[in-house]
């Protein structure tokens, strides 16, 4: 074990649902909305499928290999070669969606708020945080969680309260009005931000009491649900279908919109707060856990090294990955929430999993 | 390790400092040029040409004159043409010395020839720029758009303030530009503005010894209708006021005059509070009938005839009269709009197709000549909540009564 704490469940729930929501929350509804329109809200019914059966998968998985990240478990399960290389593999996944996450965050406060600034400065100025988060350790990360989820939650709900005199909720009418498809195309992007639970393969060796494991991935899953079904209803019932599939970031523009008796205006300052705020700990999050698995499968007494190196890689990589926001944009919503995300968190789990089962490896009893 | 983080927090208190103070997009207010209002008109040679209404803060500041001293202009009015909206700006910040700042923006004002032309070139820039709010009013104008800023109000500091307030006020239809995209983009339905005009306003008091000036104010007369992108035409006032009944927009102190029961030219007058509409489309074999309720709450605010309104019946009347009025108005809103212009800004289309999503694809391509041919029944009901101070009119018992 590289990092000796014990979190308790409450915080580990918290760190899945700033993890589900982090800046998920403000990108992925504009995929659901440019393909299902009005009927985003079921788009996130369906994805909320496919996440519970990846944290069923996962959560399997690692009660199998008690203590064990999943890291260790695929040198277990594939033998030392094949294990390391499965493992960097997802080390890999786990270090391109960081950066793409990183561009995310930032790549919206230099296109809606600050043109001028490069967008060098904020990777690194943002960078500079999360590596401090992630020296610090597991804990202070999680410590940091339990201020910054509520004030998110409480923003989001205010906001959606503030947003209520200019809803028409007559906007997410007709339901499923070109069919299946689309809404089944919409849930893709949701789906793949709902089975980011996988951080809990990483995170369940630490956890005070493993066999509650599933119950809190299940109560993240299904609070992130809430967060997005909030955005899906609300964001359509303000803007409208035809504004809401056009626009980057829908939550920031309804934002924009919100103004009561003259006074209460521009709240998009808020969606820009708890964005970065949210986003920052998930990437510092992140950061640890490609530090630490890194860590495990190099064989080093201690993650910490690793961490500086990561953050300077962050920095160039998410400024390498991308030429423009609409490169990042497609791969987010379309390759990330699509096959190659969905190929990390949903499909090798379950072929994992399976592999486990039926080779018997692994403590098989739910103890 | 304790000196490591030290060192690592004064790294990030220098990194903070330069971060909040915003760096390379810093704007200080001194700098800025505050865009209180646009306008977009078509030149002669085809090119857009915008107009800004600057706010001049050095007339703000002043306080209040002296009698006879010099009253400086609070706005500094400029244009610029360019082929895009972008590029017309471009023009103007060659004159202007500061950076001109879109968010405090109020409205926008389109002139008849750019709404009947270009709108869907210049809407976009709004929606894109970062800077413009979508909070901000949308106007038509049947001249020019640059006129209309390049005007003074006697009551507040600039006429873009002057108008803006008007049209929040609710005495008439309005609309935000989100709203506005909205109805814009949104199938079955289609975009309205208020229409804006310089209206003679009387004289304002002079100094004494000079001729006092003539003035003119800002005023909301009517509404422009759109026809998909394209400007259809207007409604009048009356028109105006059918529309928001009809799109349940609700009218803050919308007035009316109803007959009254015992004299029919001895009025009724009432103002609505609250209003309330919605839309049932049938389909039956082909033809399409929009079955539609108009709530309308509100007070009786003069009674000119001697009607006793402590008497239910006597309200229930009333209530009638008045629904009366308003279908009329409403009727008279769609003749114009459905029969003469053929273009449905009511939303009858966007209900139909909430209803009908199936059929809808049928009439998708060709909404607003399947909407002349439809037929629309009204309902409207009018509750009177509260009738003033006076319960009802004394009657006048002197020698000889009128009748």
């Amino acid at each position: 074990m590289l990092d000796i704490v014990k979190l308790d469940g409450r915080q580990v729930t918290y760190m899945l649902i700033i993890n589900l929501i982090g800046e998920g929350l403000l990108f992925a509804p504009a995929a659901s909305f440019l393909f299902a329109g009005q009927d985003a809200w079921i788009s996130n019914i369906v994805a909320l499928i496919g996440g519970l059966a990846s944290a069923f998968f996962w959560v399997s998985l690692s009660r199998r290999f008690p203590g064990k990240t999943s890291f260790e478990i695929f040198e277990i399960l594939f033998g030392r070669f094949f294990g390391k290389i499965i493992g960097f593999y997802f080390a890999w996944g786990w270090f391109n969606f960081t950066c793409d996450t990183l561009r995310e965050v930032f790549s919206l406060l230099s296109s809606s708020f600050m043109s001028r600034t490069p967008l060098i400065v904020f990777l690194i100025m943002g960078v500079i945080l999360t590596t401090y988060a992630a020296y610090s350790g597991l804990e202070n990360i999680a410590r940091i969680t339990q201020i910054i989820l509520p004030l998110t939650f409480g923003a989001l709900i205010v906001l959606f309260v503030l947003s209520t005199p200019k809803m028409e909720f007559s906007n997410l009418l007709p339901v499923l009005e070109r069919g299946f498809l689309p809404v089944f195309k919409g849930s893709l992007a949701p789906m793949f931000w709902f089975c980011q639970v996988i951080e809990i393969s990483i995170l369940l060796p630490f956890l005070n009491r493993p066999e509650k494991a599933l119950g809190i991935s299940i109560k993240a899953i299904a609070f992130s649900f809430l967060g997005y079904e909030l955005v899906a209803l609300g964001i359509m019932a303000v803007l409208g279908p035809a504004l809401c599939s056009v626009t980057y970031a829908p939550a920031l523009y309804s934002s924009r919109i919100i103004s009561l008796g003259n006074v209460v205006e521009r709240m998009e300052i808020f969606i820009m707060i708890i964005w970065i705020a949210s986003g920052i700990v998930k990437i510092a999050m992140y950061q640890w856990t490609i530090a630490l698995g890194s860590a495990q499968m190099l064989g080093l007494k201690n993650y910490r090294p690793l961490v500086v190196p990561i953050g300077i890689l962050l920095v160039s990589f998410s400024v390498l990955l991308h030429p423009n926001i609409v490169h990042l944009f497609d791969f987010m919503n379309f390759v990330w929430g699509g096959p190659y995300g969905l190929l990390y968190l949903l499909i090798w789990p379950f072929l994992f999993l399976l592999y486990a089962v039926v080779l018997g490896k692994g403590n098989d009893q739910k103890a | 390790m304790i000196r490591f983080k030290k060192v690592f927090l004064l790294i990030i208190c220098l990194l903070i400092i330069t971060m909040v103070s915003g760096c390379w997009d810093r704007r200080e207010l001194n700098e800025l040029a505050i865009i209180m209002a646009a306008g977009v008109d078509i030149t002669d040679e085809g090119k857009i040409e915008l107009t800004l209404q600057l706010a001049r803060p050095l007339a703000f500041t002043a306080g209040a004159p002296a009698g006879g001293a010099l009253v400086q202009k609070t706005t500094w009015v400029i244009s610029g043409a360019g082929d895009t909206i972008y590029d017309a700006q471009n023009k103007i910040g060659s004159e202007v010395a500061r950076q001109q700042y879109w968010s405090h923006c109020m409205l926008m004002v389109f002139s008849q020839e750019v709404a009947s032309t270009k709108l869907l070139e210049v809407l976009n820039f709004i929606y894109r720029f970062p800077e413009p709010r979508e909070t901000m009013s949308i106007f038509v104008a049947p001249g020019k758009a640059k006129d209309i800023l390049n005007s003074n109000s006697a009551i507040e500091s600039t006429s873009a303030q002057s108008l803006f307030y008007t049209s929040r006020s609710k005495k008439s239809f309005r609309v935000e530009f989100a709203a506005f995209t909205r109805d814009f983009y949104t199938p079955g339905t289609n975009a309205a503005a208020p229409r804006v005009e310089e209206l003679n306003a009387g004289k304002l008091l002079g100094t004494g010894t000079e001729k006092p000036p003539e003035h003119s104010e800002l005023a909301i007369t009517g509404t422009a209708l759109f026809k998909a992108d394209k400007f259809a035409g207007y409604l009048n006032p009356r028109e105006t006021y059918g529309m928001s009944w009809l799109k349940g927009k609700t009218l803050r102190r919308a007035r009316l005059t109803a007959p009254g029961l015992k004299d029919k030219n001895k009025k009724i007058a009432f103002e609505a509070i609250r209003n309330h509409a919605s839309i049932d489309p049938v389909y039956e074999g082909g033809k399409i009938k929009f079955f539609t309720r108009i709530v309308v709450e509100g007070n009786i605010a003069e009674q000119q005839g001697e009607e006793n309104l402590l008497d239910l019946e006597n309200i229930e009347k009333l209530q009638e009269s008045i629904a009366g009025v308003i279908s009329e108005q409403v009727r008279e809103a769609l003749n114009k709009a459905k029969d003469e212009y053929g273009t449905d800004v009511f939303g009858f289309g966007e209900a139909f197709r909430r209803k009908y999503k199936k059929e809808w694809v049928k009439y998708a391509k060709n909404w607003d000549e399947k909407f002349s041919e439809s037929e629309i029944y009204l309902d409207v009901d009018v509750k009177i909540r509260n009738t003033g101070k006076q319960t009802t009119r004394p009657l006048l018992q002197k020698g000889d009564q009128r009748s």
